[in-house]
């Protein structure tokens, strides 16, 4: 299984923490209240289409709704491919943190 | 909260609909309403659009490169498929190609053409400010237009108006012997001009000075050509040229050959000043026109507003004429007289590419039925109709692209032959224009691939693919209709052309054989310098007395060509208010007798002999009849200052070409400045009798060459026009009969081929062979004389039409009607029968097996 990189780690995050919600638009304010700005909407729907031909997300229709010019919202969720992907890399992230002393100090 | 929520603009949401994938669009297109929405009503409109904006512009270039690659990924797959299709069906595109081919080559033909027409003259630096003036003389119920006009006008012009910078007078003079060091040669293309004449005119010097060269009267300024021919690679310029054996000429400049799209052609030009050796010239006299006047119009001068100001200019030195004075650009001279065949000859070309056209077209659908399950199947698996038509018209275009390629060599290989018909000088890759040329040929291509696609491409595509793949039916003869009316159209354009064809040659054949009320054959004549004609006399005596010479006159004009006209003659009785321009020539005793021309009224001027006191002169018939409605003889008639008793009355003979009418004419009886001497021959030894006129001349005149012509050479120049119309247009036709009969031919087998069933069937019921081959050939016969209804009165107004030119003119007949329906019947059947014969001795056993 590959790594995931910083940007999907980023994307698979955001739709763990918005759960039922996940979809483009609190994706994108999601991953605004973490990183602090705005991404365009196809730098986000790209990497979410990615990732769900590479099976890390399944994906879902909710009902068209009269906001929104009455289309329909597509929902994503999280599969177990992507679980443990995220797993791995915290793992990793982990691995990579122990035994470094903080603040870091130059030598 | 939902009556506050804000849709994007229709121009974003459709540019939205344009870049979004479609897979995503409904879901993605909500997300973009859903943040702009929001955007409104945190940040206000302006932050909303900009963000939408940015949205957009960001996925623009990566729908750009996706579209292109997907594009290319097709393109690739049509291209693939159609070079499978052409090489599938070998014979047809073979048809297709090299009709399309020829069509091509014509159209690239013309436009090299029309390309070197259209530079004709563009080399002179103020082109847009010349003019060519010319004269429109005014007489009673009518006006003639010529090309030349009075000595003064030049200089008054200049001199009294402010608008023109400068002008130039020039005449062409006739053949005359030059002598180099030690070289001699008659030249016939000099001219005289003004020593403003380059000045206004841009002819590059090779070396002298344009401003200067012909300010002595002594100077002379050759061509590069003739310089060489005289004194090879050694700088002529200081060097002399005797003239006619009498005067020196001191060479002041060498100019470049005039280049072929120079209206004025010319070899050497004198000085003014050499008019003044002719004792008759008066460079203030505005009653005689023989030269031409160009002028120079100062920058931003509206000419034809100076065209009213002129146009007293004339009248007002002279009494009871009207002459008037008519500017005329420059550039557009030429094309004022190659425009007719110019234009003409594009038509041809477009028709022999549009029935290559028509031919790609009915193939093309007449092969539908095979096609049809390839078109169900594409649809099937997921093609729309707009892949399809793709499909046809890189198919289409691709065979026109294949066609440009060979009528490109068609063209190379052709080049001489086509620059010999047209006595042009084309070339591929010479051509000034190249660029226009290229482009052109890039645009001919893609318009014929794009209208022989619109057919294929708008029907084949349309096909419901449930019903062609359901089906076993052939429906190779879906719309047979259309397939006529096309084919009948290629068959009224060929006769359109067989027809011109005919009425052109016709024409030639009859104005060549015509009677032009003078003995054209075995007459020859010979061009005698000025300098030389003291010794006419002697050598006409010599002559006389070898009896295989019948007849021998000098005239002061050429006769294939009066150029000279003069409006003041007077008689009495004259109405005050006429004026007539009639032509007028000097000539020895027997004119007449020599030529052959009958004598209608009186005497002719044989055994007379000139004297100043009581000068004769004969009138022709036109001019006759305008004096009076008796006889004339012995009448007088005034010519400026002199009276000249009419002596006899000719018959109207022809000078010019029939185009023109017979124009009122003059011959008096003159002892020099005779020009031309005219000899008649017995038609046996012709060439023993040659030999003599040589040894004769020889001995007379030693100092000067001899260099005779025969006068049928001089009348086929008179029409080289229409000489060079008839063989090209022979071409035209005989190309476009070849290309439809090709298409006819391609279409006919494959009638055949999809009709074998129905043959075999028609053959057990007990059709008979004959009975087959006129059912199958009489289907496209009864196209043909349909052709024939539709084209046959279209060409002989159009033939009528060209025809009104010449004021003699052959009269169309029935029998032209006949030859031509008899022509493209026979074609037709040439191209079906076989077909059909074949089709006939099929054994029918063969094509019913398979069921």
């Amino acid at each position: 299984m590959k790594t995931l990189t910083r940007n999907e780690e980023q994307l698979l995050l955001a739709i763990y923490h918005l759960k039922e919600n996940a979809y483009l638009v609190n994706i994108r304010e999601q991953l605004k209240d973490i990183t602090g700005k705005y991404l365009d909407v196809g730098t986000i729907n790209k990497p979410l289409k990615r990732l769900t031909d590479e099976g890390y997300l399944d994906s879902f229709f909710g009902d068209p709704t009269p906001v929104r010019g009455g289309k329909a919202i597509k929902y994503y969720s999280l599969t177990q491919k992507a679980f443990d992907a995220l797993v791995e890399i915290r793992t990793l992230h982990e691995k990579m943190w122990t035994n470094v002393e903080f603040p870091l100090k130059r030598t | 909260m939902q009556n506050s929520f804000k849709k994007i603009p229709a121009f974003f949401s459709y540019l939205l609909d344009r870049t979004i994938s479609e897979q995503d669009s409904s879901h993605l297109k909500g997300d973009f309403e859903e943040i702009y929405d929001s955007l409104h009503n945190s940040g206000g409109a302006l932050k909303a659009h900009t963000w939408l904006i940015r949205q957009i512009f960001v996925s623009f270039f990566i729908f750009a490169s996706h579209s292109v690659k997907w594009w290319f990924i097709m393109f690739k797959n049509y291209l693939t498929v159609s070079l499978r299709n052409l090489k599938n069906s070998k014979g047809f595109s073979f048809i297709n190609i090299t009709g399309l081919a020829f069509g091509m080559a014509c159209c690239l033909f013309i436009m090299l053409w029309v390309i070197d027409e259209l530079s004709f003259d563009r080399f002179h630096t103020n082109i847009d400010r010349l003019h060519h003036v010319r004269l429109n003389i005014l007489y009673t119920g009518g006006m003639t237009d010529i090309a030349v006009t009075p000595a003064p006008l030049a200089k008054t012009l200049k001199n009294e108006f402010p608008e023109v910078e400068d002008s130039a007078r020039l005449r062409y003079q006739r053949t005359m012997l030059l002598k180099g060091e030690n070289k001699a040669f008659y030249e016939p293309d000099i001219v005289i001009a003004d020593a403003s004449f380059f000045s206004i005119f841009s002819f590059p010097f090779i070396s002298g000075d344009a401003e200067t060269a012909l300010k002595e009267p002594n100077s002379i300024v050759i061509s590069r050509d003739v310089a060489y021919k005289y004194f090879g690679d050694e700088n002529p310029v200081g060097k002399v040229l005797n003239l006619n054996n009498s005067a020196d000429y001191i060479i002041k400049g060498v100019i470049q050959n005039v280049p072929h799209n120079s209206s004025i052609q010319f070899d050497i030009v004198l000085p003014w000043s050499y008019m003044f050796n002719e004792s008759w010239y008066d460079d203030d006299y505005w009653d005689s026109q023989f030269l031409h006047t160009y002028v120079l119009l100062n920058e931003s001068v509206d000419w034809e507003g100076f065209n009213t100001k002129i146009k007293n200019v004339i009248t007002d030195r002279l009494e009871n004429r009207r002459n008037e004075p008519v500017l005329h650009p420059f550039i557009d001279i030429h094309m004022s007289r190659a425009g007719e065949i110019v234009n003409m000859f594009s038509i041809l070309a477009v028709f022999v590419l549009l029935i290559a056209i028509i031919n790609y077209m009915n193939l093309a659908t007449a092969r539908s039925s095979l096609r049809a399950k390839e078109i169900g199947m594409r649809k099937v698996i997921g093609a729309q109709k707009a892949n399809i038509v793709r499909q046809f018209y890189i198919e289409s275009i691709l065979t026109s692209v294949i066609s440009m390629i060979l009528a490109l060599i068609i063209v190379y290989l052709l080049m001489p032959q086509v620059n010999d018909i047209s006595s042009k000088n084309l070339s591929l890759a010479g051509s000034r224009h190249s660029e226009i040329l290229i482009i052109g040929m890039f645009l001919v291509a893609l318009i014929t691939g794009l209208i022989s696609g619109i057919y294929p491409g708008q029907v084949l595509s349309s096909y419901q693919p449930v019903k062609v793949l359901n089906s076993s039916l052939s429906s190779g003869m879906r719309n047979p209709l259309f397939r006529k009316i096309l084919v009948t159209m290629q068959f009224a354009l060929s006769i359109l052309l067989v027809v011109g064809t005919i009425i052109v040659n016709s024409q030639l054949n009859f104005v060549k054989n015509m009677d032009m009320g003078w003995e054209k054959d075995d007459l020859l004549y010979i061009n005698i310098p000025d300098e030389a004609f003291p010794h006419y006399a002697a050598f006409k005596n010599e002559l006389l007395q070898n009896s295989s010479v019948t007849g021998v006159t000098a005239m002061q004009s050429v006769l294939t060509g009066f150029g000279n006209t003069s409006s003041n003659f007077h008689w009495q009785g004259k109405d005050p208010d006429l004026s007539v321009s009639i032509s007028f020539s000097g000539s020895d005793a027997d004119f007449i007798e020599t030529l052959g021309i009958e004598l209608i009224e009186g005497n002719s001027f044989s055994g007379m002999e000139f004297s100043m006191e009581s000068p004769v002169i004969m009138v022709n018939e036109t001019f006759k009849n305008i004096i009076s409605d008796g006889p004339v003889s012995g009448k007088s008639l005034t010519w400026g200052d002199d009276t000249f008793t009419i002596t006899g009355v000719m018959k109207d003979f022809q000078i010019q070409s029939v185009r023109q009418e017979i124009r009122p004419t003059v011959i008096y009886l003159s002892p020099n400045r005779l020009r031309y001497i005219l000899i008649r021959l017995q038609p046996e030894n012709v060439s023993e009798t040659l030999s003599f006129i040589a040894d004769t001349w020889e001995s007379v005149l030693p100092e000067f060459p001899l260099e005779y012509r025969f006068f049928d050479e001089r009348i086929e120049r008179l029409y080289r026009t229409e000489i060079r119309i008839s063989s090209i247009l022979q071409y035209f036709t005989g190309l476009a009969l070849f290309i439809a009969g090709l298409g006819l031919f391609a279409l006919a087998s494959f009638t055949a081929q999809r009709r074998t069933k129905e043959i075999g069937i028609r053959k057990v019921m007990g059709a008979s062979g004959t009975g087959i081959v006129v059912l199958l050939s009489s289907e496209f016969l009864k196209l043909v004389l349909v052709a024939n209804l539709i084209g046959l009165p279209a060409a002989a107004y159009f033939g009528n039409a060209w025809l009104e030119n010449f004021a003699f003119r052959y009269n169309i007949d029935v029998s032209l009607f006949l030859i031509t329906i008899a022509a493209t019947t026979l074609i037709a059947l040439s191209a079906v029968f076989q077909q059909a014969y074949r089709a006939s001795r099929a054994n029918p056993v063969d094509s019913l097996r398979h069921d």
